[in-house]
């Protein structure tokens, strides 16, 4: 079997997913208030030296993911450990969708079944998915995608009669310090989790429009994430959104068009797990090619249903209750997903310009 | 190869044996779809809930919707809600409710924890109405007879919406009530609604607003107020002006019929003092005209707007001092437009608010049109 390859547009369809993916169903930049909107422009801005880096990277070993830069880059031994760091980041990323996910479905709709069973469906859909290989789940998504895009565009326009925009006064009244504090959350969360896409951006078939799908995907998937906050906040207004566990869903519940168009939140949420099953499918996608690597496998397939049930049980055992998911994601996980999303690469990029130099210095001797 | 295609079969027939239906199963009839409560208390403090659930029995080929009414007690919100399985073998379901009626007595002791509830739980939408009972009971509201459809609650969320073509009530459903709890500046109001004697059957009419002091139910007023203080609010969508006059033995009426409104209010801040300008410009049609009423000819529209501005801008005075006077509670949002247009001198003056708004200063301007006259060009001529 060759390798796979998908082209740059499935590549932004998928990342475009991906982004959307938990950040619709949690809420983006809560902690903000009424200047949420204003922190999801500054993140998207915080996040373009960062994608920056994660594109040069990518470009200076077009043919490596990222376990084969680290290789590269730190030799064999270190090299492992990194990957192995960044396996576990990749990983443990997923079970926390999954959690996201089987939480959100428990609390809103299917609230006697097990959580765990709900993961295991949604794990072994995804397991399939991996399986099958990044062209399927390509395929899949660039079907998808249209109806996501649709389903927010419409679900927003029905939004027009409940949208209070006094909401959105007054600005900065709590100064800039939690819009700043908002905005690197977003930044974490889920603007710089792409560096997961590093794992197989080698596989794209043009190697420079790395940079394309970077950066169409933070114009887009900023703009959705921009409107779908903006709109869950004059229609709800603050104070629900500071006490609601699921802001997005609970201000669609409030649609009513002349009591015909209305109870529509299904079709929402329908379109939160598409995109968390991508989300989940992609990070399992990470973690199977770098176990595969670490191990000396050639073909990643083997590892991918051992390694999703184990992400399921690691998404069970993660937190104890809903409360605490949401602390982690909202106040811990930023300081967390910093080492991986910025501190690793940027070290790699630098070790790679120290090795430049030595080398260069090397030559002349 | 056809043992491999037969193990898979029979490997994916396994699961399909445990796993048939849904673990949440609920099939329509096994569960009451409520449409409507009512929550009154008892005298030794427990909760006492009306539901009102909707009968799905069809008789024959026409299907008419009736509606059943429960009742049930219990020591919080939540145990009344489900003490109903007590007597009723279903389940109730959250779903489809629209109207919640809470008893004076519940309101004035607080509704945080029905909020609470409504708000916690997957079930009962945001977007439910609100209403204060008028009446001693909510029950009674509940239990009253509707007349255009079968369920009662149905109708009083029906009437809240076609509100829209009268305002003279105000439609709160429950995530605006936790708004206006959790902003500041601004005190959360309710319709209120009572029972009227109408053709020998008693059913209930919209009457008036209840003002709450955070989530405790502090006093109420009539609507002819409300109607005025939806002026102040900006939430005039339609309704009447009546302009009344005497001259000499006779009343002149005038009815001007609104077509859209919006008032914006303005909080000024010079000099170290502040004030608020409001500013209401209403456009109106001429709806009817009495044979006493001083002005008939169309050409005389512009006295006729004249002194409906006249009339409103006395009427909206009037609202505001008496709330300004005889309570602190500010429902008009005055301290949360000074939140949102000077931020600064909100949080100098935020904690002594109720103070400062007792009495402070509002402009009223009112500039009311009138456009059309409807089908007549001029009013019925009466010859001698």
């Amino acid at each position: 079997m060759g390798k796979e390859l998908i082209t740059e547009r499935q590549a932004l369809a998928i990342m475009i997913m991906f982004t959307l993916g938990s950040t619709l169903v949690l809420g983006a930049g809560g902690t903000a208030k009424n200047d949420v909107w204003l922190s999801i422009l500054l993140s998207m801005l915080m996040s373009v030296p960062v994608l920056l880096l994660y594109c040069r990277l990518q470009r200076l070993y077009p043919d490596k993911n990222i376990y084969g830069i680290f290789d590269a880059v730190y030799g064999n031994i270190i090299g492992k450990l990194m990957s192995f760091v960044f396996i576990w980041y990749v990983f443990h990323l997923g079970a926390l969708v999954i959690r996201n996910f089987t939480e959100f479905i428990v609390s809103v709709s299917l609230p006697e079944t097990p959580q765990n069973i709900i993961g295991l469906f949604m794990i072994v859909l995804c397991i399939w998915a991996v399986k099958a290989g990044i062209e399927v789940i390509s395929r899949w998504t660039s079907i998808m995608l249209p109806v996501m895009v649709l389903v927010i565009l419409a679900v927003t326009m029905l939004f027009a009669p409940i949208l209070d925009f006094e909401n959105l006064k007054p600005v900065l009244y709590n100064g800039f310090a939690p819009v700043m504090d908002s905005a690197f959350s977003v930044f974490a969360f889920p603007f710089s989790e792409t560096v997961i896409f590093l794992t197989f951006f080698n596989q794209l078939t043009k190697k420079e429009k790395v940079y394309k799908v970077y950066f169409w995907n933070l114009i887009i998937s900023g703009t959705f994430i921009l409107l779908v906050s903006v709109r869950t906040l004059l229609s709800l207004g603050f104070p629900n959104i500071d006490i609601l566990f699921f802001p997005t869903y609970a201000s669609v519940r409030l649609i009513n068009i002349g009591d015909f168009l209305e109870r529509i939140e299904i079709t929402v949420a329908m379109v939160f797990l598409f995109a968390g099953f991508i989300k989940i499918s992609v990070c399992l996608y990470g973690t199977a090619i770098g176990a595969a690597h670490l191990l000396g496998y050639s073909n990643y397939r083997k590892i991918v249903a051992p390694l999703g049930l184990a992400m399921l049980i690691l998404s069970i055992i993660i937190y104890k209750n809903t409360s605490e998911m949401f602390d982690w994601a909202n106040n811990i996980y930023k300081y967390y997903s910093f080492t991986f999303e910025v501190f690793m690469p940027a070290v790699t990029y630098m070790a790679i310009g120290a090795r430049k130099l030595l080398s260069r210095k090397k030559k002349p001797a | 190869m056809i043992k491999r295609v037969l193990c898979t079969i029979l490997i994916c027939s396994i699961p399909a044996l445990f796993t048939t239906g849904c673990w949440n199963y609920r099939e329509i009839n096994q569960m009451s779809i409520v449409s409507g409560a009512a929550v009154d208390k008892t005298q030794d403090g427990k909760y006492k809930l009306t539901v009102e659930i909707i009968d799905l029995k069809s008789g024959g080929k026409d299907v008419v919707i009736h509606s059943k009414k429960l009742e049930s007690y219990g020591d919080s919100f939540f145990d009344a809600v489900r003490n109903t399985i007590k007597f009723n073998s279903q389940k109730l379901y959250w779903g489809h409710v629209e109207t919640i009626v809470i008893s004076q007595k519940v309101a004035r002791e607080g509704i945080l924890q029905i909020l609470d509830f409504l708000a916690r739980d997957a079930e009962p939408r945001l977007s439910i109405d609100i209403l204060i009972s008028k009446e001693d009971t909510a029950a009674q509201i509940l239990n009253s007879q509707s007349i255009t459809t079968e369920v009662r609650a149905f109708e009083v969320n029906e009437m809240l919406d076609v509100e829209k073509a009268l305002s003279k009530s105000v439609k709160t459903e429950v995530y605006q009530f936790i708004n206006a709890l959790g902003d500041e500046g601004v005190s959360a109001v309710v319709p209120v609604i009572g029972l009227k004697k109408n053709s020998g059957i008693e059913t209930s009419q919209l009457s008036g607003t209840a003002v709450f002091k955070k989530d405790k139910l502090a006093y109420m007023f009539n609507e002819e107020d409300t109607k005025y203080y939806l002026f102040i609010i900006n939430k005039v969508y339609g309704g009447l002006l009546v302009l009344q006059e005497k001259q000499g033995k006779n009343i002149s009426d005038i009815t001007l019929e609104i077509e859209k409104s919006k008032t914006e209010i303005k909080p000024v801040y010079s000099n170290g003092k502040l004030h608020f300008e409001l500013t209401i410009r209403t456009k109106t049609n001429l709806g009817e005209v009495d044979n006493n009423a001083k002005y008939k000819n169309n050409l005389e529209f512009e006295k006729v707007a004249n002194e409906a501005e006249k009339m409103l801008k006395k009427e909206v005075e009037r609202v505001i001092r008496a709330v300004q006077l005889e309570y602190d509670i500010d429902i008009f949002g005055f301290g949360k437009s000074v939140k949102e247009d000077i931020p600064d001198l909100w949080k100098k003056i935020q904690p002594q608010w109720a103070d400062i708004f007792k009495d402070v200063p509002v402009k009223v301007d009112v500039d009311v049109k009138v456009n059309h006259s409807g089908l007549l060009s001029k009013s019925i001529m009466m010859g001698d």
